[in-house]
């Protein structure tokens, strides 16, 4: 851990060399931990403005918020590879203009982005529970297209998120949503079946479309504070 | 009053001697559940720790009010505490499980309290300067005026005296003296110095509520003089807590060993919910809290200014 993590309160997190918020500096009891991971696949680059333009909109909207005390959040992005961008921090200590998404890449690794991200997230988790912390969890995938790295099985993911399903904790606590951003509703249905996510929403490409998904995100957060069930 | 200031904690050396790492920043303002006031002025060759100039002292307050097992819909304890002219005000309350809404009862003594104090703790505060022997004197007066204050209320509500069932703990409490004296009216406890001091009931567990008193006789400001009374010097951190500290069931822990990760273990203690977590964790170990819990819990420590922060606001 080096000076400067530890002056923001940030600690080495769990083997993915991005710093998570030190848990014993929470000062909520109930946190809700917020991943997204976005796609940014070459494809994406159509409507990436409405894309940015909409998130950093959420992200200063959540930061003022009701709910920002308990959000922390966590920004991945993945095409041929996946990069976090941040560990899991307080909302409030998010800089929009880290949601500046930048299409790049070729191919996109969907199900390794699926499984980093809540890999991440339990690590996580688990450190909070042993702090005495009370946890909710809320997974976002956004893509526009089918996993074609095929570096990772959906089955892997499946299979950790069954483990995670069977206990009954977690029946209401843990939330996997996939979003499918454009037509193609059959692959999207197909990948969340296959990665056994619990929800999928599929929107258009338009401003419209976009800032109606941010919209669902936001829905989500001020439910799962409010002890709502989430539905789409 | 000391200005309430936003400091970088680096570093803290509790009173005990040991050294423990900060490295949050952290604002404390109100009556949030920590308080963190940085006295300016000629404290230094007061506290009993020896301290550098650029030492603070800093006061902390943590808290607690979880719900028992048993109890459905409300946690039946409430507490209040403030910060007035270099005193801590503190007190529990909890509701007795054989009243009715005994969380409005609990809740209108907190309520009523901070009422008392509002009203008259600018004479009350007079009066000390005076005389230092006359705090308990104050302390009576203010459980005099608390019960006033109870019964006018439950006069112009209409409650019973079934719906107005609630005992007090109260500590008042001088951070540069060392001084705590606390006033039990019914069952409680007080934690100093790794000591638990308990007052029950009595084998009949009847508390002596401010409910069963005639309002009649509130007159006589030695009316309370014979409530339990402990007072402490030289004391640093401490404690005050519901009964509900002794029905804590842990499946492999000891009592006294629940009990002293609470009152006085100081892992976490840079999370304004220190208590509240560390509930949680023996919770989550199989803990059953038997009855409501509510604690509130002070750390006096010395707090080492960063270089180049000036507090004295």
């Amino acid at each position: 851990m080096n000076t400067q993590e530890q002056d923001f309160g940030l600690m080495a997190g769990g083997g993915y060399n991005i710093g998570n918020f030190d848990p014993s500096n929470l000062q909520q009891e109930d946190i809700i931990l917020m991943c997204i991971a976005m796609d940014v696949s070459g494809s994406v680059q159509g409507f990436k403005k409405e894309l940015n333009d909409a998130f950093s909109t959420f992200i200063e909207e959540m930061q003022k918020s009701h709910v920002a005390p308990k959000l922390m959040c966590k920004v991945m992005e993945f095409g041929e590879k996946v990069y976090e961008k941040t560990g899991y921090m307080p909302i409030t200590s998010i800089d929009p203009a880290l949601l500046v998404f930048d299409p790049r890449d070729g191919s996109t690794c969907l199900y390794a982005a699926a499984k980093k991200a809540v890999e991440a997230t339990v690590d996580y988790r688990k450190q909070l529970e042993n702090t005495g912390v009370n946890v909710k969890v809320l997974i976002f995938i956004i893509t526009d297209g089918q996993d074609n790295a095929h570096n990772v099985k959906p089955g892997e993911v499946a299979t950790i998120l069954d483990a995670i399903y069977k206990e009954e904790r977690n029946v209401f606590s843990f939330e996997t949503i996939l979003f499918g951003v454009g037509n193609d509703a059959h692959t999207f249905e197909q990948a969340k079946e296959d990665m056994h996510f619990k929800h999928l929403a599929v929107v258009g490409q338009s401003a419209k479309e976009v800032r109606k998904m941010v919209g669902f995100i936001s829905a989500s957060v001020s439910k799962s504070a409010s002890n709502q069930t989430i539905a789409f | 009053m000391p200005q309430l200031v936003r400091v970088p904690l680096t570093k803290q050396l509790l009173s005990n001697g040991r050294q423990i790492n900060f490295s949050t920043e952290t604002q404390f303002v109100g009556d949030s559940s920590i308080c963190l006031r940085v006295l300016g002025g000629s404290i230094y060759g007061e506290t009993k720790q020896p301290c550098s100039p650029d030492t603070k002292l800093a006061q902390m307050i943590y808290t607690v009010n979880k719900r028992a097992v048993g109890h459905q819909a409300h946690c039946e304890d409430a507490l209040f505490h403030t910060y007035r002219d270099g005193w801590v005000i503190a007190a529990v309350f909890d509701g007795c499980s054989d009243g009715e809404n005994s969380h409005f009862a609990s809740q209108l003594h907190a309520y009523s309290l901070r009422h008392a104090l509002d009203d008259n703790w600018t004479g009350w505060y007079q009066l000390m300067n005076r005389n230092d022997s006359s705090v308990d004197e104050v302390l009576n007066s203010i459980c005099g005026i608390l019960a006033t204050y109870v019964l006018s209320s439950a006069t112009t509500l209409g409650l019973t005296k079934l719906e107005l069932l609630s005992t007090a703990v109260i500590a008042m409490y001088h951070p540069k003296r060392g001084y705590l004296i606390t006033k039990f009216l019914g069952d409680g406890a007080v934690h100093v110095n790794g000591v638990t001091h308990r007052v029950d009931s009595g084998v009949e567990n009847k508390p002596d509520y401010i409910a069963y008193v005639d309002i009649d006789d509130l007159g006589s400001p030695y009316y309370f003089n014979d409530r339990p009374t402990k007072v402490f010097t030289n004391v640093d951190s401490w404690s005050i807590c519901t009964d509900g500290i002794d029905a804590m069931r842990h499946p492999n822990r000891p009592l006294e060993e629940c009990i002293h990760y609470l009152l006085d273990d100081t892992v976490m203690y840079q999370s304004e919910v220190m208590l509240g977590r560390k509930v949680t964790i023996l919770c989550r170990e199989g803990m059953e809290l038997r009855d409501d819990l509510t604690i509130i819990r002070y750390i006096n420590a010395v707090v080492q200014q960063p270089e180049g922060s000036s507090t004295d606001n």
